[in-house]
């Protein structure tokens, strides 16, 4: 990693207090502790049956219960940890997946390499992304379990991955062109340094940083995607707490007892908000970071 | 053919500047599109091939006995090897057959995309259009009256940014349920009984594009008033409303038509979790049937059929732009 | 003296709370090519907005002073008075020729666009068409469908300098309208000018850093430094015998001036920030000649026997 100038130092500094950021990681901070925490603590754990079904909110239930006395509150957040775990699996893997596939592709002796990698991506950017989710959901099953992970949930996991990692990809290799036309790069292979260390030591962080920069911005499409996924049917399975599928089950009785759907979308919405200002923040940050 | 780091984005940025026809660089753009549209028929035929074991035994849990299954094994043709499949699938493809599903027997795949799609069509042209109006407005609006106006459009724009376009419409839903002026969901079947279904999952869908649209807007429209090419329309006597229509608003929306056309893959997305919202008929409601049956064929035949139209909005986007921005033109 | 065109007198202006001119004097009589000279940060930019009315765009207002334009007061003036002001008694060429006109409309169809508001009972077309050949451009049908980035730097400015023509002002103001050109191109934009003073008889300010520029168009020259006129002499007698001491050094400093070999004159120093200006003449601390008196107070702009007027406590003395 390049090291700070004096400069940019004193903008990272500046940047520390900007509200926006601020706003949004402590809206994240916020639920990732209400998520982990807790329920650790609470008296009702997400299964626990009651005989109080479709109770209102009250301080016994903040959130209310389900159809079958299920404290919606403790559900709600431990299928908060559920998105969380989800979502940071997913943006993790196709952040590096991608990457690498990019900088593959920006830096292949043979362009045809380059170009194979690049249309397969426009593919599988082309087709929209429900779409093509919802079909691997279902090839992938939604009855398979993987250790931690509850039924459906594996294959959410690999389907999101498959596709999320082409973004990615895309962003990467144009980082690696513009990179590599830059001077510093041109000086250095001109000393006729080896390929793979300009690549590992000059370029790769840089388009790296550039790509993890963007992931807060996917982590956004992701948690939204999983839980729109669940929320269809096609992601996480009942009895599983978890936004999108808890969603789902209060459709029906959305009329009367509207706490079931609509306060895990509106976590849904908090932890989005959160991101978004988190990923502004740190794109106009980074943007204005390197217009010096 | 090898060749440095450099040398390689040399070339390309060489050619790049070296201008050129607008009919030599359309042909270019349809030819990386066309190429991508073989990889999205790839793609699609390795999407239902990819899970380990076949198809039919993630199926075993409604279809019954070994012999229905081989059976269904050989319908499907997946006891051939993967090439001879694909060049049964391109064979079929060339002549339009995508297959029956397995639900419906015997119905083609093509016929029950065909009554979708048209559905699915509108809720994303309606979005479009809705989303084009709210957008250019609240942009201009925002441009044109910086202060208290500004940051409350930026305010809502970032609010609706994080309102998954599912949530908007459950909350309509919701509000439709409790004060009855539009109908909660359903479909009419015929026009133009439609529109007034259409309403809500439109408004909702626009949810996503809307705001995308006003920033956008919002930032093209501040960058050309502060232009000094707009200064010296002032000072040459062009009326304000002239000088906002004429010319702020024609370079503020130059964006928006790569914006909307490149977005289209997205709309889709959402349309078709929308649909799943408000239960339209479209390729959001066939999905999810499909999913829960296991219906192959048609989950590729659509995931086939949006991929390719995806590809051919982002070509028309192409061409577009090259056509309206005279300064993209002469680029390659 | 006949000021009956343009009087701008002792205008102060702010912008955002900083003082940007302190006390400018700048008058413009009919059919008379006055020459603003000045270097960056001088302010003559600003007194060009400042008469142009476009202060409000940058966040300026006008503290003290009046600015009289042919009998209206231009620092009272209405947005509708404004209306009736812009392109049709007074017009602006500014220094970008690119970022002057839109870039995705065609020539022709902002020429017409100007005319049809400007004049609309005449044939806009024809006029548009007018209009180029006047301000000497090649290939008239060609431009008109062209797009502004398709036409070269010199061949932009001229048709700024064309849509600027389209109302037949009464005083034209050009804002270093050659800066971003070529050498030989600043000439054919500069006989340009000078043509068209003796066609009309419009007023010319032309506002530029370069003093050789306005040496055989203008008829007279005034001098700013630090947001003030410090001189406002004809321009046969500046060149000759420039009066301030800040005038002098600018001769001076010129590349002609200087003999083969010998080091080019350059003022020691640098221009003030308007901000933390010392009570007195703002040139004192550059000044060869700088006295107890010239920075004991403020020095204003005096007439002198020859016509001319100068900011200078040894006005007289200097000169000799």
């Amino acid at each position: 990693m390049m090291s700070l100038t004096y400069a940019e130092r004193r903008h990272v500094r500046k940047r520390r207090r900007d509200p926006e950021l601020l706003t949004g990681a402590g809206l994240l901070a916020v639920v990732i502790c209400l998520c982990l925490i807790v329920p650790i603590v609470w008296t009702w754990g997400p299964n626990d049956i009651t005989g109080n079904a479709y109770a209102p909110p009250s301080w016994a239930h903040p959130f209310g219960t389900d159809e079958v006395g299920r404290d919606v509150f403790a559900r709600v957040l431990v299928g908060g940890r559920l998105d969380i775990v989800i979502t940071v699996i997913v943006v993790l893997v196709s952040l590096l997946v991608g990457t690498l596939v990019g900088i593959v592709a920006g830096t292949a002796r043979h362009r045809s390499i380059d170009i194979v990698l690049m249309r397969l991506v426009d593919a599988i950017i082309a087709i929209p992304f429900i779409v093509l989710i919802l079909a691997l959901a279902t090839v992938f099953g939604t009855q398979r379990s993987l250790g931690p992970l509850p039924a459906g949930a594996p294959g959410i996991v690999v389907a999101v991955t498959l596709v999320g990692w082409s973004v990615y990809a895309r962003l990467a290799r144009a980082q690696v062109q513009t990179l590599a036309a830059q001077d510093y790069i041109v000086a250095v292979e001109l000393l006729g340094l080896p390929r793979m260390r300009i690549i590992r030591r000059h370029l790769a962080p840089d388009v790296l940083r550039v790509t993890a920069t963007y992931a807060v911005a996917d982590a956004i499409t992701t948690v939204v995607g999983v839980a729109g996924l669940s929320f269809i049917g096609a992601g996480v399975q009942a009895p599983t707490a978890e936004w999108g599928a808890l969603m789902f089950e209060g459709r029906g009785v959305l009329a009367t007892a509207w706490w079931i759907t609509v306060i895990p979308g509106i976590f849904v919405a908090i932890t989005g908000l959160g991101l978004v200002l988190t990923a502004d923040s740190v794109l106009s940050y980074d943007r204005g970071r390197r217009a010096g | 053919m090898t060749a440095t780091l450099t040398e390689r984005t040399g070339k390309a940025s060489a050619a790049r500047s070296a201008g050129g026809w607008t009919y030599l660089a359309v042909l270019r753009d349809t030819a990386q599109r066309v190429t991508v549209c073989a990889f999205v028929v790839v793609v699609t035929f390795l999407l239902v091939r990819i899970v380990p074991g076949d198809a039919v035994t993630a199926l075993s849990t409604t279809r019954g006995s070994p012999e229905a299954r081989a059976a269904l094994r050989a319908q499907l043709h997946l006891d051939e090897p993967l090439a001879t499949q694909f060049s049964s699938y391109l064979r079929d493809l060339a002549h339009g057959n995508l297959g029956q599903s397995l639900v419906e027997q015997g119905r083609p795949v093509t016929s029950i995309i065909a009554a979708a799609l048209p559905v699915t069509l509108c809720v994303v042209a309606g979005a479009v259009l809705t989303s084009l109006l709210f957008g250019t407005a609240l942009g201009l609006a925002a441009a044109m009256r910086p202060g208290r106006i500004d940051l409350a459009v930026r305010t809502l724009t970032t609010v609706l940014l994080t309102l998954p376009p599912f949530f908007l419409g459950l909350l309509m839903l919701f509000a439709m349920l409790h004060w009855p002026v539009l109908p909660a969901g359903g479909w009419a079947g015929s026009w133009p009984d439609n529109l007034r279904f259409m309403v809500l999952p439109c408004l909702a869908l626009s949810g996503y594009l809307s705001p995308l649209i006003a920033r956008t807007v919002r930032q093209a429209a501040r960058h050309a008033v502060q232009e000094h090419w707009v200064e010296g329309a002032i000072v040459r006597g062009v009326p304000r409303g002239r000088l906002l229509l004429g010319h702020i608003l024609p370079n503020s929306l130059l964006p928006v038509v790569s914006l909307i056309g490149y977005n289209v893959g997205a709309m889709i997305s959402g349309a078709v979790i929308v649909e799943s919202v408000f239960g339209l008929p479209g390729f959001g409601q066939q999905l999810v049937n499909s999913i829960a049956l296991r219906d192959y064929p048609v989950i590729q035949g659509i995931a086939l059929v949006s991929g390719l139209f995806v590809v051919a909005a982002n070509l028309l986007t192409d061409i577009l732009v090259r056509i309206i921005d005279p300064r993209v033109r002469r680029q390659l | 003296m006949t000021n009956d065109l343009l009087s701008v007198r002792g205008l102060r202006v702010e912008v955002g709370g900083r003082r940007v001119l302190e006390n400018v004097d700048l008058r413009v009589s009919r059919g008379e090519v006055v020459g603003v000279v000045g270097e960056t940060g001088s302010g003559k930019s600003m007194t060009c907005r400042a008469v142009t009315g476009l202060l409000g765009r940058v966040g300026g207002r006008a503290v003290s002073g009046s600015i009289d334009f042919d009998g209206l007061d231009l620092l009272r003036l209405s947005s509708a008075g404004w209306r009736s002001v812009w392109g049709r008694r007074i017009a602006l060429v500014s220094q970008s020729s690119l970022s002057g006109l839109d870039p995705i409309m065609r020539i022709g169809r902002q020429l017409r666009e100007t005319i049809k508001v400007l004049a609309p009972d005449v044939d806009a077309s024809a006029r548009a068409s007018e209009l180029l050949e006047a301000v000497r451009m090649p290939q008239v049908s060609d431009v008109m469908h062209a797009y502004p980035h398709e036409l070269s730097g010199g061949m932009r400015q001229r048709v700024v300098i064309a849509l600027a023509l389209a109302g037949s002002p009464d005083l034209l103001l050009a804002d270093e309208p050659t800066t971003a050109l070529d050498v030989t191109v600043q000439r054919g934009i500069l006989e340009l000018l000078a043509e068209l003073r003796e066609q009309t008889s419009m007023g010319l300010v032309l506002i530029t850093h370069d003093l050789q520029l306005v040496r055989s168009v203008a008829d007279r020259v005034v001098v700013m430094y630090a947001g003030r006129t410090v001189e406002d002499t004809a321009s046969t007698d500046i060149f000759a015998a420039p009066g301030h001491p800040y005038t002098q050094a600018l001769l001076a400093a010129q590349p002609s001036n200087a003999a083969d070999g010998q080091m080019l004159y350059a003022l020691p120093g640098a221009p003030p920030s308007l901000d933390d200006l010392l009570p007195g003449c703002p040139f004192a601390p550059r000044c060869p000649h700088t006295q107890d008196a010239c920075k004991s107070g403020p020095v204003e702009l005096r007439g002198l026997t020859d016509g001319r007027r100068l900011a200078c406590v040894q006005a007289e003395e200097v000169m000799a």
